[in-house]
């Protein structure tokens, strides 16, 4: 019994490390941007769709398929705020709010026409193994996989942010726009950076995330509600707010899974996150609102 | 009494004289109802049923648009109203026999309390709008995953329609469907009535388009803004779960995944943004139109599981256009169209009237009066807090 | 006038929201010269100041800056080729350590040397290097304006621009703000001082503009203008009465 509950703790870690970097990418886009991006999730299903199109046979392939992903999302993230979001910022009302909202239902409905199929997957890309077994534990190789890889980008974006000129300026508009604007920042340039990091970001972790779970249209929203819990929860502190945040989530999530079934535990982590939004939205509501 | 309807009547006439855009409106309006009342007559009950589903799309964006369009509050947990209103009728009435129309009040008092608690909740700790949208769509999804599980509402299976009963007193009609066509338009026509003399005739109406544009203005012109933001909710949360009900009836069947969903949340929003939120006319356009695009759809041969979602493509297109180009949505568009049409030829209505007569198309309340009084105010106020310019 | 003018702004209107808070403003602003635009609340002097960096909607018949066109670029690209504005409310990097602030001053440097802007700003303000590894936003109201005012010199700007350096601040303060202010000008940096309090100002300007409900209603050498009726009389808050001292 101990050993399953170590097993299901250490599962629900490892997810929570995919929701981290997830999470992480609509971080940034929301600190820096203030942008609430309701098409998050989606994105990540760019990842996925877009690895289930390559169809890596090969660890080679695979990795390759993953820098290719990236690369992909942040083009799309580009064109995204450059043409949809960018204008609207200026003018008042919500349209972002619901621009987004309106892109997330494309793409949805666009996967779910060129996809039929649901939960497709692929099989596991990596060369070591299918699993890993110890101590009574036995965890697949793309879990493990998925959740390291997730922590290392999660430092190397982490040193990026809090070691680099780029990042310094990216924690600059997230400190205070108009500020950043006085000392010479192109804020236009840095926002469609983010943007692309941020959804490079997501994509990414799509791509982690196809040989675990199978993919379907229905995932955009419940991803992207996990990951603004992550950054929710997360607060609008450092970076490593999210990595927790997203730990957190995995295991509260498969710890959850346990004793309720499947649907039961989404909805508690939704009706929980609706309860964090009700008692701590400071930090992030003023930062909003100030926007 | 008679001559003060007469006097009232040729006030009437005179303003629609004076004003031609509202005039083509008045005989659009007209036209519309007419037909809308004689399409029965000449389509076939598939056709009929077609219509009344197109009714209830229109129904529900109007309901939303209530607190959405007209109040300001992006909702996404009026699916949750809907799924209410139709597992209302699915429990109470088809697994415990009670009769729809009380199971359907049951349903709208539920969908009530959750309107408002979701508001004062909302409002008494600070959340913003963007944060609204989204605790409302976690809210929704919660309930669907909720209803995914729970037995009393057939969990993943759905419930069935079991009962026999026919009739008004049952909103039950089997072979033929045009008195749920009728019933569904007698709720549209006694809803929209309501609203434009509700947005009219009341305090609390005609505070919701400052609440909207301003709250803290609002709140600084004596508006009890919390107060009028929780009714608003509550009054559209429950009039959407009369949708629910009806659809339901007529489907002979519910499950959450057919009735509780995040899509149908989005799509109310959507539909009415397409039409012209804050408006009367707005939602309905912009259900009717989802209606219609589905039909074309059908008659391209598009196979039935992608027709949902092609309009829901095409729908999201179209906002992400509209909201890109900063235009407000078809109702809006078509009166700013005819206002320029008209107003070379002198009959362009004087800037301060703006009144919205029941089954007119209103004007969007961005262009009222009422923006250009808070707009003034806050500037007002920005001013008398010292900042030096 | 002989001296070249780095800022040169003809018929300049700024909008803010719906009304026009600065209705025509001509303003020049020479090479090393220390400049003050002063005005009561709500006279327009931020708006004004907003409009050249491009913040706020303006139109002019010329903007001119070190002998460019500033009309049409976005803000930070003005603020590249030179305008530094330090605006009233500081805007500094709250989170950020006083060092950072001051090294994101240096984003527009064309020269990378920001070491050597560092110690000089350093020796200007020797707290600020105290407290270089301080958060900016524990700082107290006079270092706030400190940093600001380094973080602004960072890029060694062609005309800086200080919105009200001294506003909020208590008295001792005050004092070193201004006489810091003045060795900046004396080093030979071009000023313009945004400011309501006249007295604050003329210690420091040779040249002043007084602004009113969006327009010009006196400039001159601050000499002449402090003699003048208009000042005397104390103008703040009552519409000037008659004389409007040409220069």
């Amino acid at each position: 019994m101990n050993a399953t509950l170590v097993q299901v703790t250490l599962t629900g870690l490892l997810q929570g490390l995919i929701y981290a970097l997830i999470g992480l990418g609509l971080y940034l886009i929301f600190n820096v941007m203030r942008v609430v991006n309701f098409a998050h999730g989606h994105l990540v299903l760019v990842g996925m769709y877009g690895m289930l199109i390559l169809e890596p046979r090969t660890f080679g392939d695979y990795l390759l398929g993953l820098v290719v992903m990236a690369l992909v999302a942040a083009a799309i993230g580009y064109l995204i705020e450059r043409f949809l979001i960018e204008p609207g910022l200026a003018r008042p009302g919500h349209s972002q709010l619901v621009i987004t909202l309106g892109l997330g239902i494309v793409l949805q409905y666009v996967f779910q026409v060129l996809f039929p199929e649901p939960f497709e997957s692929i099989p596991n890309p990596y060369p070591w193994g299918e699993a890993f077994a110890a101590f009574g534990v036995t965890i697949s190789m793309p879990r493990i996989a998925a959740g390291v890889a997730s922590l290392v980008l999660g430092v190397l974006i982490s040193i990026l942010v809090y070691w680099t000129r780029a990042g310094s300026i990216i924690r600059a508009c997230a400190e205070s726009l108009s500020g950043a604007m006085h000392v010479g920042v192109n804020v236009r340039r840095t926002y469609r950076l983010t943007f692309a990091l941020g959804a490079a970001c997501a994509a990414v972790a799509g791509g982690l995330l196809l040989p675990i779970q199978p993919v379907s249209p229905i995932l955009g929203l419940e991803l992207t509600i996990k990951a603004f819990v992550v950054v929710v929860i997360g607060g609008s502190g450092s970076l490593w707010g999210t990595a927790v945040a997203g730990v957190i989530l995995g295991v509260a999530e498969a710890l959850g899974s346990v004793y309720a079934p499947g649907s039961l535990a989404t909805s508690l982590v939704y009706a929980l996150f609706f309860l964090i939004i009700l008692l701590r939205p400071q930090g992030i509501a003023r930062r909003v609102a100030r926007a | 009494m008679t001559s003060s309807v007469i006097s009232a009547a040729r006030r009437a006439v005179r303003n629609l004289r004076a004003d031609p855009v509202r005039l083509v409106n008045t005989v659009v309006v007209v036209v519309a109802l007419v037909a809308a009342v004689a399409l029965p007559l000449f389509s076939d009950p598939a056709r009929v049923g077609v219509a009344f589903v197109a009714l209830v799309y229109a129904y529900r964006n109007f309901t939303w648009n209530i607190a959405g369009g007209y109040c300001g509050q992006l909702s996404l947990a009026h699916a949750s109203a809907f799924g209410i209103g139709a597992f209302s009728v699915a429990v109470l009435t088809w697994v415990h026999g009670v009769n729809p129309w009380l199971s359907m009040l049951v349903g709208v008092l539920l969908s009530v309390i959750l309107g408002a608690a979701v508001s004062l909740l909302m409002s008494r700790l600070g959340v913003n709008a963007f944060f609204f949208a989204l605790g409302t769509l976690a809210l929704t999804a919660a309930l669907h995953g909720v209803a995914a599980s729970w037995n009393v509402v057939g969990a993943t299976n759905g419930l069935q329609s079991t009962s026999d009963d026919e009739g008004l007193l049952h909103l039950q009609w089997f072979v033929d469907p045009t008195p749920f066509y009728y019933l569904a338009l007698a709720f549209l026509v006694a809803v929209t009535v309501g609203t434009a003399l509700m947005l009219k005739y009341t305090r609390f109406g005609r505070s919701l388009v400052f609440i909207r544009e301003d709250s803290t203005v609002a709140a600084s012109m004596g508006i009890p803004v919390v107060r009028h933001q929780a009714i608003a909710m509550a009054l559209s949360m429950g009039l959407t779960a009369v949708g629910g009900a009806l659809l339901a009836q007529f489907v002979q069947f519910a499950s959450y995944e057919s009735v509780l969903t995040v899509e149908i949340g989005v799509s109310m929003l959507l539909g009415t943004i397409v039409g012209g939120a804050g408006t009367l006319a707005g939602p309905i356009v912009g259900g009717i139109g989802i209606a219609i695009v589905e039909e074309l759809l059908r008659g391209m041969e598009i196979s039935s599981s992608n027709v949902g979602a092609y309009t829901q493509i095409i729908y999201g297109i179209i906002v992400i256009v509209l909201m890109r180009l900063g235009a407000d949505g078809i109702v809006p568009m078509w009166n700013s169209g005819l206002r320029r049409l008209f107003a070379g030829r002198g009959g362009a209505a004087p800037a301060g009237r703006h009144r919205q007569d029941a089954g007119q198309s209103g004007e969007r309340g961005h262009e009222g009066p009422a923006r250009g009084v808070a707009a003034q105010a806050t500037e007002e106020a920005a001013l008398s807090r010292g900042r030096t310019h | 006038m002989p001296v070249e003018h780095v800022l040169q702004v003809e018929g300049l209107k700024v909008r803010r929201g719906r009304s026009e808070v600065v209705r025509g403003v001509d303003l020049v602003v020479g090479r090393g010269e220390c400049v003050c635009l002063v005005g009561s609340n709500g006279a327009g002097k931020t708006s004004l100041i907003e409009g050249l960096l491009g913040v706020l909607p303006a139109r002019c018949s010329r903007l001119m800056f070190d002998g460019e066109r500033l009309d049409g670029l976005p803000p930070w690209e003005r603020v590249r080729r030179g305008l530094v504005v330090v605006p009233q409310e500081r805007d500094l990097f709250a989170g950020m350590t006083v060092r950072e602030n001051l090294m994101l001053g240096a984003t527009s440097r064309t020269r990378r040397r920001e070491s050597t802007a560092l110690d000089r700003v350093f020796s200007l303000f020797p707290r600020l290097k105290e407290r270089s590894g301080q958060a900016a936003g524990t700082l107290s109201g006079g270092e706030r304006t400190m940093l600001a005012l380094g973080r602004a010199l960072m890029s060694e700007p062609k005309m800086l621009v200080l919105d009200e350096p001294s506003l909020g601040l208590a008295p001792k303060v005050v004092g070193v703000i201004v006489s810091t202010i003045v060795d900046i000008s004396r080093q030979g940096t071009t000023l313009l001082l945004v400011e309501q309090n006249i007295h604050q100002a003329f210690a420091v300007a040779s040249r002043a503009y007084v602004l009113e409900h969006g327009a010009v209603i006196a400039e001159g050498t601050t000499d002449e203008l402090a003699g003048s009726d208009l000042v005397r009389h104390g103008y703040l808050g009552r519409s000037a009465r008659g004389s409007v001292v040409a220069p």
